[in-house]
């Protein structure tokens, strides 16, 4: 034989590289499948849920269908390198060239005929932003007509960044939510602010700042958080903010511990009304109050959905909904949910919520092997439990040792 | 096609001794490795529970339990996989220069081969890729073997063992040479093959136009990289996110592909009209 070298070192890698990579594609993954099986009540309404969670150092999807590690998923999928979110997916497939370089879910827009989009463009220099400017773009769906214009950020050279929370077009004015750091603001609260865009002019309208009065209110204004969904796109009538104030204490003051954070005092709620454009400081019926400053204790959650605020609070034994009506100025309804072993799923950590149709899905942040009915879906009309769910852990690893699973977002397809 | 199969066996059978070199001490170093870390960590266990009186409990807590990554991790492992990192990246250069080299250069007699001339860079780039490989398949059957020499030296209760895969995936520099797709393999391999065409081709740069060569080679090399990696400048440099992820995977596959024919055409022109004996 003249040519063995050189065909011993040719079978040695065919060999063993084929060995190495027939046996991963048989062997799959060295990691548990999990999928979501419904323990009671309606098994449709489990379908279309995804949790976006992470075992050990892997992350992975989980749906009724069972699970989906990255390692599995095409090169193409890997180097995005993040998940992308269903609703932007369905846009990419639906309008592909409008979609391009467009996967900000908060600067989304979206009804039966419009598409649009916003941006907030900035220069970086010496890891400093500046010379903001939003981008903006429109999609007529009918005739597919786009429509794209640049407006500086009024000020620009006050912030440190401008940040796009949402995005809403009602009657041909765009308004735009945004959270803008001022640069020599001590407190480093921030700002919101809500600007107005003519889409027909291409013009900035209106500069507006989410404020409140703050009456009866001791205290340092700390945090102004939107209160809606940014994964609806638009529909809601109601934009909500909570005013987060904590105690007033001197930021100068040596003798404060230099990880000393100031102690948490209340919250007002704001509400800005999109088709009005009036924004109006709530006045919670006592309950609400209360509850409210519960929630930013423990892990619960205030939510917009249909024009309605949901306070939804996680106790020993149960999940308390209390549903503010914000167009009548009361409140709607009142739930109480029996929540199986509440307490231990507290101890690792606040749920995830999402509302969505009316219907309130909960899904535990840890999830152990044991763990009963870790996904619920409640009826937030009737307050009735819809279904139930757990994971479950399919195939060949059933009888290994597994370790805890951690949900990081849930998503509704 | 048989001349260049002569060729590639000739190629490699020039190398064979430095090759059996590295293959050799890859071996010694990585599996020594294995039985002194493990042996140092058993008497370092026996010495903290025995003398020290540490609980077993207490012990694994301050310094873990065995595993190949503390193997992997260490000189002894990484030592010679550098090593042969550095030969090959020298060899691209030498598997040409040596045939200058000389009173009697040997460059003559292959030119004077009666094949085409582009056989001989083909059958140096295959004998550069194929030994790559054999190290790399190399490393693959060591791992299996380094598990089970830890297996033997540690004892049960203070050891992870770690599948190969587990291993591989969970070191910061193996899971390049051996990823986990296929699909992978292809893609990191194919980047390592065009980046020895673009090599070859500046070096019979130099070999055609010497001092001018040198600049030119550069320049191409230069030239190779912005072609390939335009769109990517373009997406990350003005963070346009212009183009959906199977759209850039396939044109920088053919960009890829590109940056090969061009390198291989102007070596073939080099070869045939510019190079000088």
């Amino acid at each position: 034989m003249r040519y063995w070298k050189s065909i011993t070192i040719i079978i040695i890698v065919i060999l063993t590289f084929g060995v190495f990579y027939i046996q991963a594609a048989i062997a799959g993954n060295y990691n548990p499948e999990f999928a979501i099986t419904t323990t009671s009540g309606d098994e449709t309404v489990l379908k279309n849920l995804a949790l976006l969670s992470n075992y050990q150092v892997d992350d992975l999807i989980i749906s009724t269908e069972g699970s989906k590690y990255k390692e599995d998923s095409s090169y193409i999928d890997l180097i995005v390198g993040n998940y992308t979110n269903p609703k932007i997916k369905q846009l990419q497939g639906d309008h592909r060239s409008f979609m391009r370089g467009k996967r900000d879910i908060s600067g989304l827009y979206e009804n039966e005929g419009l598409l649009a989009y916003a941006e907030v463009n900035f220069e970086l220099h010496r890891g400093e932003a500046s010379d903001f400017s939003f981008d903006i773009e429109t999609l007529d769906k009918e005739s597919g007509k786009k429509t794209a214009f640049t407006i500086d950020v009024p000020e620009k050279k006050i912030f440190n960044y401008v940040y796009i929370e949402d995005v809403r077009v009602v009657d041909d004015v765009m308004k735009v939510t945004t959270s803008n750091s001022v640069k020599d603001d001590k407190y480093r609260t921030g700002q919101i602010h809500i600007y107005h865009f003519n889409l027909t002019d291409q013009k900035l309208v209106k500069d507006e700042i989410i404020e409140a009065e703050q009456e009866g209110m001791d205290g340092q204004l700390d945090l102004v958080r939107l209160l809606n969904d940014y994964e609806e796109l638009g529909g809601e009538k109601y934009l909500a903010f909570e005013l987060e104030y904590v105690e007033d204490i001197d930021l100068a003051d040596e003798n404060l511990h230099h990880d000393y954070y100031p102690e948490y005092k209340g919250s007002e709620l704001v509400v800005y009304n999109l088709e009005t454009n009036e924004q109006e400081e709530i006045e919670l019926p006592d309950e609400l109050q209360q509850a409210m400053k519960r929630i930013d204790n423990t892990f619960g959650n205030i939510y917009v959905h249909n024009s309605k605020l949901h306070f939804i609070e996680m106790t020993d034994t149960s999940m308390e909904i209390m549903v503010y009506n914000l167009e009548s100025g009361e409140t709607d309804s009142k739930h109480s949910i029996e929540i199986p072993n509440a307490d231990t799923v507290m101890q690792m950590g606040s749920p995830i919520y999402k509302i969505r149709d009316d219907k309130l899905y909960v899904v535990n942040s840890v999830i152990s092997r044991d763990m009963q009915s870790s996904i619920i879906a409640v009826d937030l009309a009737t307050g009735d439990k819809l279904s139930e769910g757990s994971l479950e852990v399919q195939g060949k690893e059933k009888d290994k040792e597994i370790y805890n699973l951690h949900v990081y977002d849930l998503v509704i397809e | 096609m048989k001349s260049y199969l002569k060729l590639v066996n000739f190629e490699i059978g020039r190398f064979m001794k430095i090759y059996l070199v590295l293959i050799g001490l890859t071996i010694l170093s990585q599996l020594i490795g294995v039985i002194i870390l493990s042996k140092s960590y058993v008497a370092n266990a026996n010495e903290a529970i025995y003398e020290y009186l540490v609980p077993f409990g207490q012990f694994i807590e301050e310094y873990g339990r065995m595993s190949m990554m503390s193997v992997v991790d260490s000189i002894w492992f990484m030592g010679p996989i550098a090593l042969c990192a550095a030969a090959f990246l020298f060899y691209i250069f030498f598997i040409w220069y040596r045939d200058w080299v000389g009173k009697n250069t040997f460059i003559y007699r292959l030119f004077m081969l009666p094949t085409a001339r582009l056989n001989v860079l083909l059958s140096k780039a295959t004998t550069i890729f194929l030994l790559v490989l054999g190290l790399v398949a190399m490393q693959l059957i060591l791992l299996p073997i380094g598990s089970m020499l830890m297996k033997w030296n540690v004892p049960l209760d203070f050891r992870t063992d770690m599948t190969i895969r587990e291993i591989i995936n969970n070191s910061h520099y193996l899971f390049i040479l051996i990823p986990d797709s296929f699909i992978q393999f292809l893609i990191n391999y194919g980047l390592g093959f065009m980046a020895v065409f673009v090599l070859f081709t500046a070096i019979l740069f130099e070999r055609s136009f010497r001092w001018k060569g040198v600049l030119l080679g550069i320049v191409y090399c230069l030239i190779a990289s912005a072609i390939f990696l335009a769109p990517l400048i373009y997406e990350f440099g003005i963070q346009a996110s212009f183009f959906y992820p199977v759209e850039l995977l396939i044109i920088e596959i053919i960009l890829g592909i590109l940056v090969i024919a061009i390198s291989i055409w102007l070596s073939k022109f080099l070869l045939n009209k510019k190079v000088t004996v």
